[in-house]
């Protein structure tokens, strides 16, 4: 093992430190200067500052398309009520008739989503999928990223530049060769396994780099002590650096879901089997050359988002810090 | 316990120059073994190579009598306290001090036993079940000491562990420290750049520079008796003073002072004259035969009790450790005398000790 | 029968007459039993029996259970083989088929559009022809047009299904009687067409060629002329276009920007008095709409009625099958009267059969009739290979005439040129690659040069190599699994398209051994090379928007805005969201949100809201007093679209990301800041923004890459719109490959599109490192 001797920049940034000596009391110093106006007060001060305007107007803008998705997802019917502004109205008015609302509410396109086809099958199928795309995705890209992260080998460099090149070849042209390999030559067609193979390894190049990333941010120190401790190498990653990369692996992981959960094409491809399809390849059954039952698009694809928005909110807490650490050195 | 035998040992990093050239430097059994010296000298990597964190270029390594080069560092049953600290940041101060027992599969009573020992012992018992996040930075450093405490190892090795503690923990947790290393007797590496820590820990200390081992012994002998400039430099607080001199052979002499002295025939022209601020006593107090020496006041620091004096006289520049309260204004001249028996000299291209150097009774001038 | 819509029979819950238990319970397997599958499934390879028949459609709904009602009808009444049905979804169907088929894999036999006949006969190895198989009595079962439609190069390939065309649909309360020429259908639309309200007389996707080809037959001979030979620019086409343009541009009948969604819109709200459409599109009309279904028109100028094009839905043989009379038995079964009634009565279909219309309950369905009669005048669609090369640069032609962007003759004049060089670059590869099969003796060196480079290689730096692994074993140990998948399903899909950018191959050649389709760079040549920007001459002069480096030019804008937008707003966003803020935790998931839910939809909301009439943009441009923007016809305002789109799309994943890079940035160095007296801005110039540029710039190198071959936002919003001015290189790559069948031509696009992204990669990282190195 050849690690460099001097890392003190990194030393500052030992996980889960909080700010001692000096920094706390200069924190404890800036708490007390803040005016205790009270929870009003400050609610009040919140509304009327350039901040929450911002924020307010980017989340309209993030919602209104998809207030057009939910509202046509609850009209019960296939497309959506044209707007048309009312001719002589206030401007309030024209406004609010801007405002994507089904004249009536109506469940019939989820019922008819979830029973006309073995939705919650495919929903299932889909889950299947994507936690092995997650899990074996992150077995690889932790070890592999680790690698990257600690040992000074021949080709460390390269290898990091084809993860990324691996992203720079237009994914419509991998359809034919992706066929050959994991349906003629591996015989995995209709099988999951080769899905989840191949989701795997197109989450692998973000993964590695982000996981190389907070690797890089961990102090070596904490390893060397494990290792005159008498841990191997295999049980340092095990029980020290992944369990003190959490943060980063959620959100790999959560990126390496996102990638199976959301694929289509590879999908309708490789299955041969309608039991075995993914989600979004049912989803897909409502849309043709011809005509697209959109209302029951809509429907499916808040269905879709809801197992991804709890994973979201479940992992909010990590996603923001797990980053953060993970890019410092990136 | 165990003994440490460094033989011809270096360390280089690629084609580099080395860091470590080639060291020779035996440590007993049961010793306190402090390795001093400057920021960059190669302390740290040889205490990192008994670790076996890094690996021995060429010579020989030995742990406890064997050779331990191709030894990995979970085989040769040393603990090792960080500078930061090290601790695991996801488990508890309990389950950091036990993970090097687990990793070794010691029994779970036992386990509990000698965590607990080593926490009341430190004073961590009612810390157990906090994580190093939520402990103060003197808590750190203890559960470090702990968790190298509960292995029993052969040897502890400590990296600079106080560097990143107030002052006043400092004090507290080095006196721990020595208290430990009483009591349990390990022999123990301590790497660290600040001599009162060197001079109050260490049964032995080994002062480094540039890679190079430039003296090994205890405090006193260090102190006392330095085998060149940089020891003598290193050692003591303020440190030594040291001016060029001119060596005329019968003596020496410079802007501030002149000094008659047997057997410098045939020594170099130039020599470095060393001379301890505490030596240095106002010429009204001093017996007369010692020389005296006149220099305008600079600076002048009070510690309370003592006070020192910064002086110059030309380019040359000493401290004087004085005792009393009386008035000195920079810009005074004031006139001091000091014990010519006190006096070391210094070869000035070789730095090395001149000894054998006499005074010869009576030939003082002023 | 064509009235209920595709999902009602199965939400009023009264089961299906006829449909076996099993179908029904397979939906519904206990979760136990269904975990022990899925563990089975996860190891489970190819499963085929010796003796089933599988069938691939793209059936849906209430068509999708008649027609599995038919073939459990099938399996019950014979022993010899069992036939197994997948349907597959539209949007993967032609690409499941063209992976599976030429590779000897995929269904026993299929149902699908006839109009890529043609182009399947040509290339070989995925349609069989059926003549042997099938006997007089059986062809006499379907009208002659229907089966010349299944046929090409005088081999009939399979038996027409159902068929699709387009007729008028009336709405009952706002026109009574049919108009019978094009002039009564003007007339009368007139009459309801009030642009300012958004009424129109007449709405339907005249843009597609599918919908203009009822024009277009009604003058002429369409799109080729009697021998089959390519004749866009003919005088009947240009008369077609003329026509169009009038009843666009001068009489207002018909909105702009029509798209099957609005014209379903329009008319359910009553906007649109007549449409012209297919049976597809009566489920989704209002339950209060009374309408009615008509044939279309005489055509007043040519005096020969309006003749739609026809879409066969012909069950297809594989050439693979090993089933081959097993699998033509099924397909007689499925085209006989009794399936044909029940594909009529339960599927609402319009079956080929046309002795199923014979049936009362049909013959008394006015609407199916109405398409019925409909089928007499109808065309099918031509079958020729070149088809398929047709449908987008007309479609593009047709938007830019109606647009008033070109002239109808000059631009079709352009388009037959266009289209035959395409063509011709198809032939020369089929003519090529008849000529050599053997293999070059000097190919065999190749591997023979290979193997002694690496036995040299190897003797030079195997002591090298050696202790490289012995040094690291550990380090190469932990990036084996992730190196050998990379290799496995990266490195060989690349090396493939290496080798394919190097060949001419192309649909028709696809099979033959690499070498007799091997032509060097002679694709990079006519990419890179081709550095004349404009075509045609005069005052017909225009930008080549095929051209590379205008693709290239508009690429290199859309990554650099996107990615410089997306930063900047994140940014903006983050500092905003930095320190707590009312609502804070409310704003960071909202404003997530895009992430998570299909991109698919909402880009097709965003263009559904960029529409020039209706969309929700123009609405709140004209509420605020703002002239509305014709966001598709302009090459700025087009980019616009896609840009708002992507940004939307792309912001939350940065703004996590700067999020995170902020938290790490130590609060005590903006204390130190505002104690000298830093001001907000000299604060984030100094401090913010170079402490995060460690997080910023792997972020903006994978986005850049991201961004540079976003393919579905372009694709599904933009469209390149205006013709193909905004395609960036990788929809450019995907229309040369897929839509006029050049894989070659394609791959060696996507290899230089590489090459662009790794030396900015390259570039990338070299500047990063001596910022890292400067710190």
């Amino acid at each position: 093992m050849n690690l460099p001797n001097d890392s003190s920049p990194r030393r500052s940034l030992l996980a889960g430190e909080q700010p001692r000596g000096p920094v706390r009391s200069l924190v404890a110093f800036a708490c007390k200067q803040a005016p205790t106006t009270g929870r009003a007060g400050r609610i009040l001060r919140d509304i009327f500052s350039w901040r929450f305007a911002l924020l307010l107007f980017a989340s309209l803008i993030v919602i209104y398309p998809l207030l057009w998705v939910v509202s046509l997802a609850f009209s019960g019917q296939q497309s959506l009520t044209l707007v048309q502004l009312p001719e002589d109205a206030s401007l309030g008015q024209q406004l609010l008739a801007l405002i994507p609302l089904p004249e009536q509410w109506n469940l019939s396109n989820f019922t008819a989503v979830l029973t006309e086809q073995p939705f919650l099958r495919w929903l299932g199928n889909s889950l299947v999928v994507a936690l092995s795309t997650t899990l074996l995705g992150l077995s690889l890209s932790c070890s592999a990223a680790y690698a990257f992260s600690r040992f000074r080998f021949a080709g460390r460099e390269r290898g990091l530049m084809l993860f990324l090149i691996s992203q720079m070849f237009p994914a419509v042209l991998m359809l034919i060769p992706l066929y050959v390999i994991v349906v003629q030559w591996l015989g995995l067609g209709n099988s999951w396994l080769g899905l989840i193979l191949v989701y795997s390894i197109t989450a692998l190049p973000f993964c590695v780099w982000m996981l190389k990333g907070y690797f890089d941010t961990l102090p070596y120190e904490i390893e060397e002590s494990a290792l005159l401790e008498g841990a191997s190498r295999w049980m340092i990653f095990t029980r020290i650096i992944l369990p003190l990369a959490r943060p980063a692996i959620a959100v790999t992981g959560l990126f390496a879901f996102m990638t199976a959960w959301n694929e289509f094409i590879l999908a309708s491809i490789f299955m041969d089997d309608e039991s075995l399809y993914t989600v979004p390849v049912g989803l897909r059954f409502f849309v043709s050359d011809y005509a697209s039952e959109w209302g029951f698009f809509a429907a499916g694809s808040i269905l879709v988002s809801i197992p991804v928005m709890l994973l979201f909110l479940a992992l909010q807490r990590y996603l923001v810090s797990g980053l953060s650490a993970g890019a410092v050195k990136g | 316990m165990a003994s440490i035998e460094f033989k011809g040992v270096s360390k280089r990093y690629g084609d580099s120059l080395p860091t470590v050239p080639e060291l020779d430097l035996s440590i007993r059994d049961g010793e306190f073994m402090v390795l001093v010296g400057p920021s960059g000298c190669g302390k740290s990597t040889v205490l990192r190579m008994i670790a076996g964190l890094e690996s021995v270029t060429a010579g020989e390594l030995y742990i406890g009598g064997h050779l331990v080069n191709d030894l990995p560092p979970k085989d040769r049953d040393i603990a090792m306290v960080f500078q930061n600290y090290a601790l695991y940041p996801h488990m508890t101060v309990f389950e950091n001090m036990a993970f090097g027992l687990r990793v070794r599969h010691t029994p779970k009573l036992g386990i509990e036993r000698r965590v607990r020992e080593a926490a009341d012992t430190l004073g961590l018992s009612d810390l157990l079940q906090r994580k190093p996040g939520q402990l103060s930075g003197g808590q750190c450093q203890r559960v470090a000491l702990g968790r190298a405490m509960v292995r029993e190892p052969q040897v502890f090795l400590f990296d600079e562990p106080l560097s990143n503690l107030d002052a006043e923990l400092r004090v507290q947790m080095r006196a721990n420290i020595g208290r430990l290393h009483r009591e349990f007797g390990t022999t123990s590496v301590y790497v660290t750049h600040d001599q009162v820590e060197a001079m109050t820990l260490g049964s032995r200390i080994a002062i480094l520079n540039q890679g190079q081992l430039m003296q090994v012994g205890t405090p006193l002998e260090l102190y006392g008796d330095p085998d060149n400039t940089f020891v003598a430099g290193f050692m003591g607080s303020p440190p030594m003073n040291l001016v060029p001199v001119h060596n005329t052979g019968s003596g020496v002499h410079c802007a501030m002072l002149e000094l008659a002295l047997d057997g410098l025939q045939n020594q170099p022209q130039t020599l470095t004259l060393g001379l301890r601020p505490e030596q240095l006593v106002p010429a009204a107090d001093a017996p007369g035969h010692w020389p005296r020496l006149r220099a305008v006041v600079e600076l002048v620091e009070s510690l309370g009790a003592e006070r020192l004096v910064h002086l110059r006289a030309g380019d040359e520049r000493m401290v004087a450790r004085l005792p009393g309260m009386q008035l000195l204004t920079p810009g005074e001249t004031l006139a001091l005398a000091f014990d010519p028996a006190a006096v070391y000299l210094f070869d000035a291209g070789s730095q090395q000790r001149i000894r054998h150097v006499g005074v010869p009774a009576g030939a003082v001038v002023c | 029968m064509l009235t209920p819509p595709p999902c009602r029979s199965l939400l009023a819950g009264e089961p299906l007459p006829g449909s076996h238990p099993r179908s029904r319970c397979r939906a519904w397997l206990s979760p136990a039993s269904w975990l022990l599958q899925v563990v089975l499934l996860l190891f489970a390879g190819h499963v085929g029996a010796a003796d089933t028949v599988n069938l691939w459609h793209g059936y849906r709904g209430a068509e999708r259970a008649a027609f599995e009602q038919l073939v459990e009808a099938y399996n019950q009444s014979q022993n010899a083989v069992i036939v197994r049905t997948l349907a597959v979804p539209y949007g993967g169907y032609a690409d499941k088929l063209s992976a599976a088929l030429p590779r000897g894999q995929g269904p026993d036999l299929f149902v699908f559009a006839h109009d890529r006949l043609g182009g399947w006969a040509s290339a070989g190895h995925t349609v069989a022809p059926i003549d042997d198989l099938v006997d007089a009595e059986l062809r006499t079962r379907f009208p002659e047009n229907l089966i010349q439609a299944m046929s090409f190069g005088g081999h009939l390939y399979g038996l027409p299904f159902n068929f699709k065309s387009t007729a008028l649909i009336i709405n009952t309360d706002l026109v009574s009687d049919a108009p019978q020429t094009t002039d009564e259908l003007v007339a009368e639309a007139r009459r309801h067409s009030d642009r300012n309200t958004g009424r129109f007389g007449l709405a339907y996707s005249y843009t597609e060629p599918f919908f203009h080809g009822a024009l277009m037959n009604s003058f002429g001979n369409g799109p080729f002329d009697a021998r089959g030979q390519l004749a866009l620019d003919s005088r009947a086409n240009i008369q077609s276009l003329e026509m169009l343009t009038r009843w666009v541009r001068s009489e207002h009948i018909l909105p702009e920007e029509p798209s099957s969604t609005l014209v379903t819109s329009l008319f359910n709200q009553r906007r649109a008095a007549m449409v012209i459409s297919g049976p597809w599109m009566l489920g989704e009309i209002a339950a209060d709409i009374p309408y009615k279904v008509v044939p279309l028109p005489r055509n007043s100028d040519s005096g020969r009625p309006l003749a739609p094009w026809a879409a066969v839905e012909g069950l297809f043989l594989s050439p693979w099958s090993r089933h081959p009379q097993a699998a033509v038995d099924l397909m007689a079964f499925l085209t006989s009267r009794h399936a044909a009634e029940i594909m009529a009565i339960e599927g609402g279909q319009l079956p080929a059969n046309l002795t199923a219309f014979e049936h009362p309950q049909v013959a008394g369905d006015a609407t199916a009739m109405a398409f019925r009669a409909q089928l007499d005048t109808a065309a099918p669609i031509p079958n020729f290979p070149a088809m398929t090369l047709i449908w987008a640069p007309l479609e593009n032609s047709i938007k830019k005439v109606v647009k008033g962007a070109a002239a109808p003759e000059a631009e079709l004049h352009q388009l037959q040129r266009q289209i035959s060089a395409d063509l011709a670059r198809l032939q020369r590869s089929r003519a090529r690659s008849g000529a050599d099969y053997s293999m070059p003796l000097w190919l065999w060196l190749i591997p023979v040069v290979l193997i002694l480079v690496a036995a040299g290689l190897w003797r030079r730096y195997h002591s090298g190599l050696a202790a490289g692994w012995r040094a690291n074993r550990n380090a190469y140990l932990y990036i084996a699994p992730a190196m050998l998948g990379m290799t496995l399903l990266v490195l060989f899909p690349l090396v493939y398209g290496l080798l394919l950018s190097f060949t001419d191959t192309t649909v028709f050649n696809e099979h033959m051994p690499l070498w007799s389709r091997w032509a060097g760079f002679d694709n990079y040549v006519s990419i890179l090379a081709d550095l004349d920007l404009w075509r045609g001459e005069g005052a017909g002069r225009s930008l080549d928007f095929d051209n590379f480096y205008w693709t290239l030019l508009i690429t290199i804008c859309w990554t650099a805005s996107n990615v410089i937008l997306a930063v900047g707003l994140a940014l903006l966003l983050a500092l905003a969201l930095e320190k707590p803020i009312f609502g804070r935790g409310w704003f960071r998931v909202i404003l997530i949100l895009p992430w998570a839910i299909p991109n698919y939809i909402t880009a097709l909301v965003w263009k559904g809201m960029f529409h020039p009439q209706f969309g929700a943009v123009n609405q709140g441009l004209q509420v605020l007093g703002l002239a509305p923007v014709a966001w598709f016809d302009s090459i700025g305002a087009s980019f616009f679209t896609g840009l708002v789109t992507n940004v939307w799309l792309s912001v939350p994943f940065m703004l996590v990301v700067i999020l995170g890079g902020l938290q790490s940035i130590p609060k005590d160095l903006y204390e130190a800041a505002e104690v000298e007296g830093a001001g907000r801005w000299l604060q984030f110039r100094t401090i913010t923004l170079p402490l995060l540029k460690p997080v910023l710039i792997p972020a903006v190198i994978l986005s850049v890459v991201w961004t540079f071959n976003m393919f579905n936002v372009i694709y599904l919003v933009s469209d390149g719109a205006p013709a193909g001015a905004n395609d960036i290189l990788i929809t450019k790559a995907f229309r040369i490959g897929f839509e006029k069948y050049q894989y070659a031509y394609a791959a060696a696009y996507s290899v230089v599109i590489l090459m662009l992204l790794f030396g900015y990669a390259i570039w990338q990282t070299r500047v990063s490192r001596t910022l890292e190195a400067a710190r």
